[in-house]
C-alpha cells in the first residue's frame, strides 16, 4: 500500500470516531485496529480533550519513513454549527452549586483550608460553607474594624501569617491580590458574624430541648491499649462537663474495658448534675445548635456537584 | 405608578425597590412568565384598557423592563408586545419591541464608528472562506464571538460561548460556520475592560481588570467574576459623552458598553448590551447605579425625564 493509500484509509478512520470524551478508548481501540492493518508507519492516535467541554479532537499521526512525521486531522461536518462546538459548558468553572448559587474551583481550593470538622464529610462541610457564602452575601449591614480585624487576626493564625511578609507570600502563592484578599475577609467577618448570632439566637431553646447534653459528672476513667483489669486502680474522680467524658461514659454510669477509638476505655460515673444556664453552657449550647441548624439546612438544601 | 416587568426573585430589583419607596414611587412588579392570565386587555380602535389584578395599567406612567420571563404561548406573547407599545407610558430601557433593534450589533459599531468611537474591523460571516482571511488579516490574532445571544446545548447540557481566540486548529472546522455566522475580529490588546453603565445622561465607567489572570485575558466571564476586580474608572469626557450619545441615538434610557483600553491609552468599542447587568459591578467597584435608575424612574413617574 503506498502512502497516498494509507492517508485516504487514515482520513477514513478518522471520519467514523466518535468525538466524545466517552467514546475516546473506542477510538483508541479502533486506532489500534488500524495500526494493525497498516505496519511500518508507527500509527498513533492523539487525542485531545477540550477544558469545559465533552467534545474530542483526533490527530492520527503517522511515520513518514526517513522524512518526519505526518499529523492527519479530520473536521467531520456533523451540522454542529461553530458557536456550539467551540462553547464552554456553563458550569466548567465551578465545583457544586448550593441553592443557586455556584461555588467556583478557585473559591474552592480556599475553602479547602476551612473544611476542619472530624466526623463530617468534606462534602458534607463545602455544602455547609456553601449555605452561610450565601447568607453573607445576603447580609448588607456593614461591617465592623472589630469584625474585621478580628476575622484578619484568626485567618492568619489558623494559617501561621504572623506577619505581613508571610501574608504577602501566601496571597502570592493563591495567585490572589490584596484587594481579592480583603473581599475574602469580609465574606468569612459575615459569615463568623452570622454564626455568633445563630448560636446566641438558639442557645436557650437547644439547651432547654437537650439539657442532657450540658450537665456535668462527677467520673473517673482510664484509656488503655488492652483490657483494663476490672479491679485495677482509677484515677481520682473530677467534675468535666458530659460532652467531655469518653463517649460511652456519656449515658453509662459504669464501662468495663469497652472499646473506643484505638483502644479501651474502663471508668465510673459517680455523680451526674444538671445543667445550669451559665455562659459557658449556654455558648455549648450555641455551637451545638447551631450545628444542628446548619445540618438541618444542609439536609433540605438544593445540592448539583458538577464533576462527581 | 411604576410597573415592574421581572422575575420573582430578581435581586437587582430587590436592591431598586427600597429606593423606589425612599423617593416615594408607587410600583407594581409582573413576570409575563409568571402567570400570564392575571393580565386582561382589550384594545377597541384606539382604546385600549388592561387591567392586571385590580390596577389599571392607565395608572402606570412609566414601566422597567428587567428580565421578564416569557409568556406562555406565541398569541400572548406578541398581544403583549403589541400591547406594551400602545401604553402611554415612559420606558426603562426601552419598550421590548425596541430593544431588539437596538440589539443590532452591526448597527451598534456602524454608529459608534460614525460618533467618532474607534472599532474593531469586524467581518460577520457564514462563509466558511472568510475564516482563514481574517485569520491572515488579523496576523492569526482572531477572535470569535456570537453575532447575537442564544442558548446553546451540547449533549442536552446548557453551554455558553465566551470569546475564543482562533487558534490554528479551528481553522480546520470552517465549515461550521455555513450552520451558523459568526463575527470575526481582530484580537484588541488590553490594559483594562471598561464596563460603561449609562442611565440616562449619567455616566458610571467601571475599570475589570480582566488582564490580571490567564484566565481572563480575553473573556473575564469565563473566571468567577468576583475573583476579577472592579473599580471606578477615570473615563475621558469626550468617550463619556459619546457613550451617552450611542445610547440616546439607539433610544435608551440605560445602556451597558463594552469598551477596551488599549496598552497605548485608546478606547476602542466593542458592543453595547441594552440591558445588561448592572448590580455586580456596582457591588464590586461602589459605583451608585442603583441610585441613578431609581432617581430615573422616580422622574419617569413625575413625568419629568431628560
Amino acid at each position: 500500500m503506498n502512502l497516498g493509500e494509507v492517508l485516504g484509509d487514515a482520513v477514513e478512520l478518522l471520519g467514523t470516531l466518535t468525538r466524545r470524551r466517552q467514546a475516546a478508548g473506542a477510538a483508541r481501540e479502533a486506532a489500534a485496529a488500524w495500526a494493525e492493518r497498516h505496519p511500518g508507519y508507527g500509527a498513533e492516535l492523539v487525542v485531545a480533550e477540550r477544558p469545559g467541554s465533552p467534545l474530542v479532537d483526533y490527530d492520527l499521526l503517522l511515520d513518514w519513513p526517513g522524512r518526519g512525521t505526518i499529523a492527519v486531522s479530520v473536521q467531520p461536518d456533523d451540522g454542529l454549527p461553530w458557536l456550539e462546538d467551540h462553547s464552554t459548558h456553563w458550569a466548567a468553572g465551578q465545583l457544586v452549586t448550593v441553592d443557586g448559587a455556584d461555588l467556583s474551583l478557585p473559591d474552592a481550593l480556599l475553602m479547602l483550608r476551612s473544611l476542619t470538622r472530624p466526623g463530617l464529610d468534606p462534602h458534607a462541610e463545602i455544602v455547609e460553607l456553601c449555605l452561610t457564602r450565601n447568607d453573607a452575601a445576603a447580609d448588607t449591614e456593614p461591617l465592623s474594624e472589630e469584625e474585621l480585624q478580628a476575622t484578619a487576626d484568626a485567618f492568619r493564625r489558623a494559617r501561621g501569617l504572623h506577619d505581613r511578609e508571610a501574608t504577602l507570600d501566601w496571597l502570592a502563592a493563591m495567585g490572589m491580590d490584596q484587594a481579592a484578599f480583603a473581599d475574602h475577609l469580609e465574606v468569612l467577618a459575615r459569615q463568623r458574624r452570622l454564626r455568633r448570632r445563630k448560636e446566641s439566637e438558639l442557645a436557650a431553646g437547644y439547651l432547654a430541648a437537650h439539657p442532657e447534653q450540658f450537665g456535668t459528672a462527677r467520673a473517673s476513667w482510664v484509656w488503655s491499649l488492652s483490657p483494663w483489669p476490672q479491679d485495677g486502680p482509677l484515677p481520682e474522680p473530677v467534675e468535666v462537663p458530659v460532652s467531655a467524658l469518653p463517649q460511652p461514659l456519656r449515658s453509662a454510669d459504669r464501662v468495663d474495658a469497652a472499646r473506643h477509638e484505638h483502644g479501651f476505655v474502663t471508668g465510673v460515673v459517680h455523680e451526674r448534675l444538671p445543667a445550669r444556664a451559665d455562659e459557658h453552657t449556654l455558648a455549648a449550647a450555641g455551637r451545638a445548635a447551631y450545628t444542628a441548624w446548619l445540618a438541618g439546612r444542609r439536609a433540605a438544601a438544593d445540592v448539583r456537584w458538577h464533576w462527581l | 405608578m411604576l410597573l415592574i416587568l421581572s422575575r420573582r426573585g430578581d435581586t437587582t430589583v430587590d436592591l431598586v425597590l427600597p429606593k423606589l419607596a425612599r423617593r416615594g414611587v408607587d410600583s407594581l412588579m409582573w413576570d409575563p412568565g409568571d402567570s400570564g392570565h392575571r393580565l386582561t386587555a382589550t384594545v377597541r380602535g384606539s382604546e385600549i384598557g388592561v387591567r392586571l389584578g385590580r390596577t389599571d395599567l392607565a395608572e402606570v406612567s412609566a414601566v422597567w423592563v428587567r428580565r421578564p420571563g416569557r409568556p406562555a404561548g406565541q398569541i400572548w406573547a406578541s398581544f403583549l408586545t403589541d400591547v406594551w407599545e400602545l401604553l402611554p407610558a415612559t420606558w426603562f430601557p426601552c419598550s421590548p419591541s425596541r430593544e431588539a433593534r437596538a440589539d443590532n450589533k452591526l448597527a451598534q459599531l456602524a454608529l459608534a464608528a460614525r460618533l467618532g468611537l474607534r472599532i474593531p474591523e469586524t467581518t460577520v460571516t457564514s462563509d466558511p472562506h472568510e475564516l482563514g482571511l481574517a485569520y491572515a488579516r488579523a496576523n492569526g490574532r482572531l477572535i470569535a464571538k456570537p453575532p447575537s445571544r442564544r442558548a446553546i446545548s451540547v449533549d442536552g447540557e446548557e453551554h455558553l460561548y465566551y470569546t475564543t481566540l482562533v487558534s490554528r486548529r479551528h481553522l480546520a472546522s470552517r465549515h461550521r460556520l455555513r450552520h451558523e455566522p459568526v463575527t470575526l475580529q481582530p484580537y484588541v490588546e488590553k490594559s483594562v475592560e471598561i464596563r460603561v453603565t449609562v442611565v440616562g445622561e449619567r455616566v458610571f465607567p467601571v475599570e475589570i481588570d480582566s488582564q490580571a489572570a490567564r484566565t481572563t485575558r480575553v473573556d473575564w466571564r469565563l473566571a468567577d467574576s468576583s475573583r476579577v476586580r472592579n473599580s471606578p474608572h477615570d473615563l475621558p469626557a469626550d468617550v463619556a459623552d459619546r457613550c451617552r450619545e450611542l445610547t440616546r441615538e439607539l433610544g435608551l434610557a440605560y445602556g451597558a458598553i463594552d469598551l477596551i483600553r488599549t496598552p497605548e491609552g485608546e478606547y476602542v468599542f466593542l458592543e453595547l448590551n441594552p440591558n445588561g447587568q448592572w448590580e455586580g459591578h456596582e457591588r464590586l467597584a461602589g459605583v451608585p447605579i442603583s441610585d441613578a435608575v431609581a432617581d430615573w424612574l422616580a422622574a419617569a413617574v413625575r413625568k419629568d425625564t431628560a
